[in-house]
Order: structure tokens, then C-alpha cells, then sequence
């Protein structure tokens, strides 16, 4: 019987001498989903992925990829996922399909005909035979996508899969991962900077910053916690109106700036909104439902930081 | 496929696609053409020499001394006499190209990053550098045999230059079972050095580090029998504080990969006299060595104790080591 949870993290911490690289995370990524790994650079995010991979020996903390714990070895549960991780690295002097073949056979072997269909899958078919030292760094991301697709895996965690894409490449992607997902049933860890993509593809998100979760969930709950409805009024109606609409149990909070009250509440109120404030005889100026992004949030709960 | 095979199958495939690879093979096989241009050249000066009497064999050179040079030269550039030479040659040189091909097999998993690659894939770490190794003794067994097959038209050739027609009496059961045996014993003696250069480049993270260990321990492992020669020197001209330094140098000597391959590469054969050997040891008052000089069971044990010893360090660093992030 497949395993409910295809990761499982408990107090996952990496310490590289003084630097705390990760600090005691712990999170579940539910099977048959596209699931969002998000976090400023330096965050921690490739380390506690090469800790799920096997790359990386924790410090402590426990976690499990296909029911298998990281510690004991995770060589059954890696057969049954795809991965990619940093930047793609493969042997400059062989071609795009040679790369494959020797993966495949590391893998036990697979016939040529399996490597064709995920080059013609990941658009390199017409390039398999040029050297990997020749190819532009949208096509080593889609090699690197190739050779995670060879094995017809169960799973997949890819650290950065778009980087270098074109937009067409970018949205391949995106549509390749949502099919594999809905139609085969597969899933997938995915851990992007474009928090565009990722809230267009992703199911639910874990977003760490400084090695600890700040925040984790599903995207439409996240960003419905911050959803607000903006209404402009009369200077003189201002204090009157944000008393009205506190009374409000759905109303979590008011922000005033100037003329303007910044009503977090969910946008389907807005109307509610209206209604309360001119039983007051107070009518706004302006009401609009402010939707929030994946980008707004991770930019609030990150503080804005840029860092390197 | 066994996974473990696949990985070998892997290593050969990368093997094979190196422009290294071929270029290294093509100098030996350089050296080789070389080698007999050099006798031929040899031959025709002796001849030029007798016939106008001007040069090293010109003048003054008794008919003895003429004829022995004569026949010399016909037993190198017969074909025996070619292909044993040109062994020597091959395995001295074949040595340092697999050192070099080896460290930059192993090196390259790091250096490119590869490693992480073949590790997410499920690669077990235990079973990578006996992989590697297995592939690399299996791509030197393939170049002795294709540098062996290549020998023979070179040697055919300086045979007829040196008697001017093909003698095939070469051709018998007993001398092609001592060649056969020759390239396998001195293909099976690469074994601790190839997985001496693993170890290093799995240490050091890198090609170009695990080249400068590869390659300069075979020069100082080579040029210990030096300090066997200078000791034995120093003492024939009366110094005494060579026993120290003999009574530890020599046992050191017995089990290096270098006189254990040549005790094994002339296994039923007499076999060249070392400084560190009974007999040099013995025309001086210097301790004898190992009781185990010129032993091919202790050579065996040691190669392979070397060999085991290199791939389960290379292993457990391995196995220890975070790759990346």
C-alpha cells in the first residue's frame, strides 16, 4: 500500500560548524500532489533537500522519502524518484543522449527507447546527439529534467527546475508537472523562486527562511489569510466607519491609511462591508477586494530580504 | 542488469567516449613505432659503419666485438626480441597513462559536480570506487591486448629489416604462452596503482590533486630502489650509518606495489638483482632484508592488501562525506 505522506520531516537540523543550516524543520508532503518548497536565498532550502536525497548527513532530526528513513539508507525509495538538484551537472565530453544511456545504467539499464521519448518529452529530441559542453543552460535544466523523468518515477523533487528556461519552457514545465500530477497520479516536491509559477502549479507550500518553516499550508488557504478589502471614505466618516466595521466577527484587523482602511477580512464580505457601513449612512468612495499573491506573502512573512 | 554491472557498463561507456583514452593509447602505440625506427636506426648505423669505417662502429672496433653488436641488435629486432623489449616499454609508460586516466575518471565526479547526479539516482556509495576500478582494469586489459596485437606488425617489421625475410619459428606454443602470461601479470599488477589514484582523487575532490598524488607516489615508490643503490654505495666506501636506515628501508621495499609487481611479473623467471636483495645485501655487511624477498605469495597478498586497503579508504570517506549543498 503506497505510503500517505511521500516526505515526512521531524526536527530536521544540518549544522556546518557554527552555522545552523537548517534548524529542526519538520513538515509532511502529501502523495498525488504538487507541493511548493519556498524560501529567500540562503534559507535552506537545497540543504534540507540534499538531506532528503542522501547527499547530506543531518545533524539530527529524522525524515522519511517513501517510507524510507534517510539515515538507513535511501537507496529502495531514490529508485522510485526523480530528482534534480543545484545546477545540472553532467559529463561535458559525452552527448545529451550518451549522459542518459549512462544513467540508465546506473540505474540497472533502459532501453533507447525510453531515453528517446523523455528527450522528445523535455524538447531535446533534434539535440541528443550534441555534446552536453555545447548546450545552453535551458537546455542542461531540461536534460537534467530528462534524466529525473528515465526511471518513470513515482515521485519527483527538483530543486530550481526552470531556472534558464525561456517562458515557453517555463510553462512546459509547469503544465508537464500538473499533468504527470492529476493524470498519472504522481508527485511532486518542487523548490522555486518564481512564486508566480509556483502559485499557479503547486497544491500546498512550506516557506522557510533562516532554516526554520515560517509557514506552511495550502496556497488557497494561505493567501485567503490574507485577503482584505480596501475601502476608501470620506475623511470625515473614517474613525465612524472602522468602528462600524469592527463589531465585525469576520473582520481580523484594520489598518488605516489616510482616507483609506485596509480590512483584512475574506473577499467575498466585501458586500457585507458595504451593507454595514451604510447602515451607519457612511457610503465609500471605493470599495475594492484586494487578492493577495504567493509573492506578497512570502515577501511579508521573509521580510523583503535579499539576501545572497 | 545487475545494478553493479551497470555501473561498470557505465564507467566503460565514458571510458570509451574520452578523447583521453584514445590519445593516451595512441602515444603508446607511438612509442611502440618509435622504439623500432629507433633500432632500425641503430641497425643502419652499425651497417654504414662497418662498411666506411667512420663512426662508433668504424674503426678499431675488433671483428668480436663487431659481431657480438651484430647479433645483439638482430635478437632485439627479432620478433621475441622486439615484443619482450617493447613490453617493458608499454608497462612502464601503460602505467603512467592508466594512473592518468584513472585520476581523472575518479576526479571528475567531483570536479563536475557529477557525483551528486549518479548519488540522487540511488547510486549505492559502497559500491562506486570498486565499480570505478573494476571498469578501469577492464579498459587496461582491453589497451594491453590492443597494444600487444599492435606490436606485432612492428615487430615483423624490424625482424625483416634486421634479416631481411619473416622468420615465424616465433610462432610456438611455449613462446606465446610466456607473452600471453607477461601482459596478464603486468595488467593484473595495475590493480593497487589504479586504485591508488581512486582513493586519491576520492580524497582530494578533484582530478587535478589526485594527479599530483598518483603520479608523483609512483615516481617515489619507483625511485626508492635508488636509496637501495646509495646505501649499498656508502657502505662499500665504509660508512656505517647505512644499517639503520638499510634495516628499515628494505622491508619497506618488499611490500611496495613496485617490487611486488616485478616479483610477480617475473614469476619463474631469474629475476634482476636489487640493491635490497639477498645477494647485494649479502656482498656487503648490511643486514639481510625480509626473508620474503622474491616471494610471489607475499607479492600477491601485497598487491591485493593495497589494493583492498585504497578502495576501502576511498569507500569510507565516501561513505562519510557530504556531497553538496
Amino acid at each position: 500500500m503506497p505510503e500517505e505522506f511521500v516526505i515526512r520531516t521531524w526536527g530536521l537540523t544540518k549544522r556546518y560548524g557554527k552555522t545552523l543550516a537548517v534548524d529542526g524543520i519538520s513538515f509532511e508532503v502529501p502523495r498525488g500532489e504538487v507541493f511548493g518548497f519556498l524560501g529567500p536565498n540562503g534559507a535552506g532550502k537545497t540543504t534540507t533537500i540534499a538531506m532528503l536525497l542522501g547527499l547530506v548527513h543531518p545533524t539530527s532530526g529524522a525524515a522519511e522519502v517513501l517510507g524510507c528513513d534517510i539515515r538507513k539508507g535511501l537507496g529502495a525509495a531514490l529508485r522510485r524518484t526523480g530528482a534534480t538538484i543545484e545546477s545540472p551537472a553532467f559529463y561535458p565530453y559525452l552527448s545529451g543522449r550518451d549522459n542518459l544511456r549512462v544513467m540508465a545504467l546506473t540505474g540497472g539499464g533502459c532501453d533507447a527507447g525510453r531515453i528517446a521519448e523523455v528527450l522528445e518529452r523535455v524538447g531535446l529530441a533534434g539535440r541528443e546527439g550534441d555534446l552536453f559542453k555545447t548546450y545552453s543552460m535551458g537546455m542542461k535544466q531540461r536534460l537534467a529534467l530528462a534524466a529525473a523523468l528515465l526511471n518513470d518515477p513515482e515521485f519527483l523533487i527538483l530543486d530550481e527546475p526552470t531556472n534558464g528556461l525561456d517562458p515557453a519552457g517555463i510553462q512546459e514545465t509547469r503544465t508537464m508537472l500538473r499533468q504527470m500530477v492529476d493524470e498519472q497520479g504522481k508527485s511532486v516536491f518542487l523548490s522555486s523562486h518564481l512564486l508566480h509559477e509556483v502559485q499557479q502549479v503547486c497544491d500546498r507550500v512550506v516557506i522557510i527562511d533562516h532554516g526554520r518553516v515560517i509557514a506552511q499550508g495550502r496556497v488557497d488557504e494561505l493567501l485567503r489569510q490574507r485577503e482584505a478589502i480596501e475601502v476608501e471614505l470620506r475623511p470625515a466618516d473614517v474613525d465612524r466607519g472602522e468602528a462600524a466595521l469592527r463589531t465585525a466577527r469576520w473582520v481580523t484587523g484594520i489598518r488605516r491609511d489616510g482616507d483609506r482602511l485596509h480590512v483584512a477580512a475574506p473577499a467575498e464580505r466585501s458586500g457585507e462591508v458595504a451593507e454595514i457601513l451604510a447602515g451607519q449612512q457612511i457610503y465609500p468612495t471605493q470599495l475594492v477586494r484586494a487578492s493577495s499573491t504567493l509573492e506578497d506573502l512570502f515577501l511579508t512573512l521573509t521580510g523583503n530580504n535579499n539576501r545572497e | 542488469m545487475n545494478r553493479w554491472l551497470g555501473l561498470v557498463a557505465a564507467e566503460l561507456l565514458k571510458i570509451g567516449r574520452r578523447r583521453l583514452t584514445w590519445g593516451l593509447l595512441a602515444v603508446l602505440l607511438l612509442i611502440g613505432i618509435q622504439h623500432g625506427r629507433n633500432l632500425r636506426t641503430e641497425l643502419l648505423d652499425y651497417r654504414q659503419a662497418q662498411t666506411s669505417g667512420v663512426g662508433r662502429f668504424g674503426q678499431g672496433v675488433s671483428p668480436e666485438v663487431a659481431a657480438a653488436t651484430e647479433a645483439n641488435l638482430s635478437r632485439r629486432m627479432s620478433l621475441s626480441g622486439f615484443l619482450n623489449e617493447l613490453w617493458v616499454i608499454t608497462d612502464m609508460w601503460g602505467l603512467f597513462a592508466v594512473i592518468i586516466l584513472a585520476c581523472i575518471q575518479a576526479g571528475e565526479e567531483s570536479d563536475q559536480g557529477t557525483g551528486r547526479t549518479l548519488l540522487i539516482r540511488g547510486v549505492p556509495r559502497l559500491a562506486w570506487p570498486a565499480a570505478k576500478l573494476a571498469a578501469l582494469l577492464a579498459a587496461a586489459g582491453l589497451a594491453w591486448i590492443v597494444l600487444a596485437l599492435a606490436n606485432l606488425p612492428i615487430g615483423l617489421w624490424t625482424q625483416t629489416q634486421a634479416i631481411g625475410h619473416v622468420d615465424l619459428s616465433v610462432f610456438n606454443l611455449q613462446r606465446w604462452t610466456d607473452h600471453a602470461l607477461l601482459l596478464v601479470r603486468s595488467w593484473l599488477t595495475t590493480t593497487p596503482y589504479l586504485a591508488f589514484a581512486i582513493a586519491a582523487a576520492t580524497l582530494a575532490r578533484g582530478a587535478g590533486p589526485a594527479l599530483a598524488l598518483g603520479l608523483g607516489a609512483r615516481f617515489v615508490e619507483g625511485g626508492s630502489i635508488v636509496v637501495g643503490a646509495v646505501l649499498i654505495g656508502m657502505e662499500s666506501m665504509g660508512s656505517s650509518a647505512t644499517h639503520a636506515l638499510y634495516r628499515v628501508w628494505a622491508p619497506l621495499h618488499v611490500i611496495s606495489f613496485e617490487w611486488s609487481a616485478e616479483v610477480i611479473q617475473t614469476w619463474g623467471h631469474p629475476s634482476w638483482v636489487q640493491p635490497f636483495s639477498p645477494t647485494a645485501a649479502g656482498e656487503t655487511t648490511l643486514p639481510l632484508p625480509s626473508p620474503f624477498f622474491d616471494s610471489p605469495l607475499l607479492a600477491i597478498l601485497v598487491l591485493l592488501g593495497w589494493t583492498g586497503l585504497w578502495l576501502a579508504w576511498a569507500t569510507s570517506s565516501l561513505q562519510r562525506r557530504d556531497v553538496c549543498a
